[in-house]
Order: C-alpha cells, then sequence, then structure tokens
C-alpha cells in the first residue's frame, strides 16, 4: 500500500479541531500529523472535503453488531463480520465480549482470539470476559445456571492466557481480593459488574487492582445515604475508569452528566451492543434466552435490558444532542480515554507513531470513510 | 423593532447563532433554494460564530445551502492579510463549517475597478433574490456596515472614507493607526434594508450611545443604524452594558415583551 496523506480536513488532535493540518499515512501507521504545505508535494492526497479526521473509536465492550453475536459462534467469521459492521460506525479496536457461559465455551473463546490477534491488526484488542464470576441478585440477562464463584484452578486458566484476555467482568462479593491482586498484576484489567456489593468490598476490590467499571449505573449497587454500594465506591475512587452506555435507555442523561463530573477523563463509552446494532432484526438469541428488539431497545421475556442497539457514532451524538458533552469531549470518551483505560499507547490519538486507526467524519455524525490499520474504506452513508 | 435584553455578551453569541440556526432550519434550504445570509466582521460577531460552529458540530445546523455576503472588506489590504475581512471569516467561520467554497460571497478591496466591483457585487446579491437574514453589528459611532454618520440611508455598495474614529477603533488589530486602511468597500445601508432580516448585535458599554440612537433616537443619518426602524423585521440583540443609555422604561418593555423568547435559545 502506498503512502497517503488526508488532507483539506480538520484534524481532531485531542484537544481541537485544526484546519490546517494534513495526516500521512504509511502503512499500518501516521507518519507524521503536519503544517499541509509541509506535505512531500509528490505523494498522494485524499482530499477529505473539510470534514473531520478524527481517531478510530475503541469500543472496551461489544456482544455482537451486525446480525451476528459472540455467544454461540465464536469464530474468525464472526469477528471479521463484526469488525466490517464496526467499522460503518467508526469502531476500529473492539473488545469482543463473551458474557456469562460453560468453561467449555469460555475456553473455546480464548483459543479462537488467540488466533484471530495479530500483530498485522489492532481491530480486537483480546477478549472481555463479562462473567460468569457475577452476583445473582445483579445478574441481568445473565443464566443463573452458569454464574459462579472463581476457583483456584479457573484463575488458573485466566492467567496463562493474560495475553488474549484483556479485560473480566466480575462481582468483588464472589472473587478475594488476592484474586483481583493476581489478575491485576498479570495485566488483566479488572472491572466491576453485575455486583451487588457494598462499598467496602467494592473499594476494597479497587484498592487491590480493580481498574475498570462494567457499564456504569446499570447492574450494580447504587449509592443511598449511609451505603455509598459499588457506585459509591467507584465515584469515591481516584483511578478507576468506567464504561458507560449512552443509548438513551440505559442510563438518564443527568446520570451521565454526573458521572462526568465525577470520573472526567476516566469515563469512557462503551456500547456493550448486541447483534442489532448495525442490523434490522427483530430478535436475537443471548445465551439461550431469545431477545426483542424494539425501538433501538433490547429486552428478554421478562424486560431486562439485554444489551444496546447503539453504535459508537449512534453514542456520540447522543452525548453531544441530548447529553450536553462537546463532541470533541464525546470523541475522547470514544477513542483516547478507552485507549488510557486500557493503557494501549498506540491508539486513540491522531498522532504520529501512531497507529492509523482513523474515521473522517461530518458534522451530521456520519462515518464517510474509516481507515482501519492504515487500510482506507468508504462507507455509503446515503 | 425587537430588543432581545441579554446580559453577558456571551449570550447573545449564543442566542444569535440559536436565532440564526433556528430560522436555517425553518426555511430548510436546498440546492435549489439556498439561504442567503449576510456576515459581518469584527469582534461582535465573534461569539456569535463561536457558537454556529458548535451548533454545527452538534449537528443542528448545516452551511451546505447557506450562500453569504460579506457586509465590507477593506481596499488595499492582501487577501490573506491577517486583518483582511476574508482571512478573519475563513478563520473564524468558513473552515470549520460545511459552507461550500463557490456560496462563499466577499468583497474584493484590489479589484482594479472598484466601482464596478461593487455593481458586480449589488448583481450578484439579486441574482439569489434577496438576503434572508444579514447580520451586522453596529459601531460606538451607529456606523452599521461602513457606513459612517451621514451616509444616506439610501446607498447601495460602495467605497467609502472611513472616520478617524473607526480607523483609531480598528487600530486595535493593527500595529499603529496609519496601518489601518484609509478606504473600505461596504454595503449601503439600502443593500441592508432590502434584506428579509436584519440582526444586529450590540455588547459592551461603548455601543450604549449608538443603542440609544437606534431605539429611542429619530431616524438619522448620523447614526445609520437607525435606519432600522424603517425596516419591517429587524433586531438588537444586546448585552447589559450596552442598554446603559436607554431609559429603564424601554428595558423593561422589552424585557416584559421578549421574556418568552429569551430562555428558550440560552
Amino acid at each position: 500500500m502506498r503512502p497517503y496523506a488526508l488532507v483539506n480536513g480538520l484534524v481532531f488532535d485531542e484537544k481541537a479541531f485544526h484546519t490546517d493540518l494534513a495526516v500521512v499515512v504509511r502503512g499500518q501507521h501516521i507518519e507524521r500529523v503536519d503544517k499541509r504545505q509541509k506535505i512531500d508535494p509528490g505523494m498522494e492526497r485524499i482530499d477529505v472535503q473539510r470534514k473531520y479526521i478524527v481517531p478510530g473509536f475503541i469500543d472496551l465492550q461489544l456482544n455482537g453488531c451486525g446480525g451476528v453475536m459472540l455467544n454461540g459462534d465464536f469464530s474468525h467469521q464472526t469477528l471479521d463480520h463484526m469488525h466490517a459492521t464496526n467499522l460503518k460506525s467508526g469502531t476500529t479496536s473492539f473488545l469482543p465480549t463473551l458474557i456469562t457461559t460453560s468453561d467449555q465455551e469460555m475456553e473455546q473463546a480464548v483459543a479462537v482470539i488467540k488466533d484471530y490477534q495479530s500483530s498485522d491488526h489492532t481491530r480486537t484488542l483480546g477478549l472481555h470476559l463479562e462473567g460468569p464470576y457475577l452476583s445473582l441478585e445483579k445478574k441481568g440477562i445473565h443464566s443463573d445456571k452458569y454464574i459462579r464463584e472463581l476457583k483456584q484452578q479457573r484463575l488458573e486458566f485466566l492467567l496463562e492466557n493474560h495475553t488474549h484476555i484483556c479485560k473480566v467482568t466480575l462481582a468483588p462479593e464472589n472473587v478475594n481480593p488476592t484474586m483481583i491482586k493476581q489478575l491485576s498484576e498479570a495485566g488483566i484489567l479488572v472491572s466491576l459488574g453485575h455486583t451487588n456489593a457494598g462499598f467496602d468490598v467494592a473499594s476494597t476490590a479497587i484498592k487491590a487492582g480493580a481498574g475498570f467499571a462494567t457499564h456504569l449505573f446499570n447492574a450494580m449497587s447504587m449509592m443511598s445515604g449511609r451505603e455509598p454500594g459499588v457506585l459509591g465506591a467507584i465515584f469515591d475512587s481516584e483511578t478507576i475508569h468506567a464504561g458507560i452506555i449512552a443509548d438513551g435507555h440505559h442510563v438518564n442523561a443527568a446520570n451521565m452528566r454526573i458521572s462526568k463530573k465525577m470520573l472526567g477523563e476516566r469515563l469512557c463509552l462503551v456500547t456493550d451492543a448486541t447483534a442489532a446494532a448495525g442490523s434490522d432484526i427483530s430478535s436475537f438469541d443471548f445465551v439461550g434466552k431469545t431477545i426483542q428488539v424494539k425501538d433501538g431497545i433490547c429486552f428478554g421475556a421478562d424486560g431486562t435490558l439485554g444489551g444496546s442497539a447503539i453504535t459508537m457514532m449512534g453514542s456520540i451524538k447522543h452525548c453531544v444532542q441530548k447529553v450536553g458533552f462537546t463532541l470533541e469531549e464525546s470523541l475522547r470518551m470514544a477513542s483516547l480515554y478507552p485507549a488510557r483505560a486500557i493503557k494501549q499507547k498506540q491508539l486513540g490519538e491522531v498522532k504520529a507513531g501512531y497507529r492509523a486507526n482513523l474515521n473522517i467524519i461530518d458534522a451530521q455524525h456520519r462515518v464517510l470513510q474509516s481507515i482501519s490499520d492504515g487500510k482506507l474504506v468508504d462507507h455509503d452513508v446515503s | 423593532m425587537r430588543l432581545i435584553p441579554l446580559t453577558t455578551k456571551a449570550q447573545v453569541g449564543q442566542w444569535s447563532a440559536q436565532y440564526i440556526a433556528d430560522t436555517i432550519n425553518k426555511f430548510s434550504p436546498s440546492a435549489d433554494k439556498p439561504f442567503v445570509l449576510g456576515c459581518p466582521t469584527g469582534s461582535s460577531p465573534l461569539e456569535t460564530y463561536k457558537s454556529l460552529i458548535e451548533l454545527y458540530k452538534q449537528g443542528i445546523v448545516s452551511f451546505e445551502h447557506v450562500v453569504t455576503f460579506n457586509m465590507d472588506e477593506y481596499v488595499g489590504i492582501a487577501p490573506n492579510h491577517e486583518q483582511s475581512y476574508r482571512t478573519f471569516m475563513y478563520e473564524n467561520f468558513f473552515n470549520h463549517v460545511d459552507i461550500q467554497e463557490n456560496n462563499i460571497n466577499l468583497l474584493n478591496g484590489n479589484a482594479d475597478d472598484l466601482e464596478q466591483e461593487c455593481a458586480a457585487y449589488e448583481e450578484k446579491i439579486k441574482s439569489y433574490g434577496k438576503i434572508h437574514l444579514f447580520m451586522g453589528g453596529v459601531g460606538n459611532d451607529g456606523h452599521i456596515a461602513f457606513n459612517e454618520p451621514a451616509s444616506s440611508l439610501a446607498s447601495r455598495t460602495r467605497v467609502k472614507t472611513l472616520t478617524q474614529d473607526t480607523r483609531m477603533a480598528n487600530s486595535r488589530f493593527f500595529d499603529s493607526v496609519d496601518d489601518v486602511p484609509r478606504l473600505a468597500l461596504t454595503v449601503g445601508v439600502g443593500t441592508l434594508l432590502d434584506a428579509e432580516q436584519v440582526l444586529i448585535l450590540a455588547a459592551g458599554h461603548n455601543k450604549a450611545l449608538a443603542v440609544e440612537a437606534a431605539v429611542e433616537g429619530c431616524v438619522n443619518h448620523l447614526w445609520t443604524v437607525s435606519a432600522l426602524q424603517l425596516h419591517p423585521k429587524s433586531m438588537i440583540v444586546c448585552d447589559e452594558p450596552s442598554t446603559m443609555e436607554l431609559k429603564v422604561k424601554t428595558v423593561r418593555y422589552f424585557n416584559e415583551l421578549e421574556a418568552a423568547n429569551i430562555a428558550p435559545y440560552l
């Protein structure tokens, strides 16, 4: 692939949009971000016609999209399909998320991701195991028959595969702090979620190394005057990051603004999307449960929300139009902040030396083109 | 005439931008039916442009089918000079939104035949029918565009000599007052009055006398802004300091009249 320069766009450098910069992509990386006049005149130029050049989005929680789900069909084909669907809404890297299931399916998923990850692409950054070491009271859509405690033998399986498991969502009341510490020291991001723990247990888990919180507000114990709960422990921490679902259904806009004030740059957008995102299906199967999709809401037979139907670009649009965040901050919440949460130093910014994961978007919040590891893909937005 | 009494300069920017965005959206412009917007430069509209860019980023307004005509330009200043109004418009507005290059109209202060340039500008406006909304600022001496005191209230686009007062005021952007051009091209008061709507921004105590002349004074060519009293649809958006010379009664009257229209845009 020949190097090329993206010109005549508004380049987002994580602080602001710049009208006079061009972005040079060589191979899989951004070679330079420089004044347009300084770009080699012989280089191939792509005129983006004054649209925004922004970083590719990073989704730390994605169960499925485009009509497919990872649970039940964890394969290269599914991952390829999800990546292709993701690009249409700007996500260039994601954590394939496997929800509570059997040991056997977890092992299969690890084997598949091990085979799928390569130095050639950054489309997946390792697995996110959402469960099964969760709280029964806060199980949400997860199957209670698979929810269990984390035993030593399974801990070793997780530790052995730390390069393929990026993140584990667990309930700290069911996993002791020593195990959390071991997971965290092995480089696995421990995320508090589907938990009914009290403030003390949650705070101890954070001190032991839990660095993330799964879908803030949803499936966790709430704050009250005498018992701050998991939510209080997260707000009280100076270190923990959190993912929040910005689809207008999971979390009230006021709660999003409050969370922003509490967590600042540690609040990330996650989609927690399911097969329904980027697709027009009306129902799908989620580990044995039939999930109905209506008006952008996914719910099980008893009305429990079962993931979302939102895309990353859709989440940003929601933040800007309904929540009142600036476009700049909403973009950072979908790129820079999640990259920091998982300690990725080559993703999430439009910067020389970084991976060429980029989007060309317009002010109507449409992704016109995306660039994934240097490769440009055009999208039909008509 | 409407007067929108606000508190701060930032509110003037925010309210006027919301009003403009709303007006554009209600018009629902298309390639065949573009919205024609008159644009000023200077410090008054800066906040408005910033707010318009924010609204654009929020996906609330698009300028794809908006045609712009700028009010004025210095004569004999290089187009890329940092103080040319062309540079101002690109840096503070055009570069940040989806306006199409061929929809941007600016007076050329370096044209060989300045009179011909002005006549062609008027013709170009006519070719679109009319300007739907002309936004402007007001000078300390009550000038709108560069229509200095005693400009004809029937004037069209032409060459104007800048007063010493205006040059002094604008010298803050130049090294010295001698560097401020002596001539400018400007649309006329008549050109402004032909627009479907005129929206004037006033912020700061030094605009207070001009606001008084515009609202409480008589129509008088010494305060060209007062010509707006003859316009069927004009408004002045004010911050608090700029209303200081108005009678308490006047301000209270407009406060009461506009109360319901202020909150939705802030």
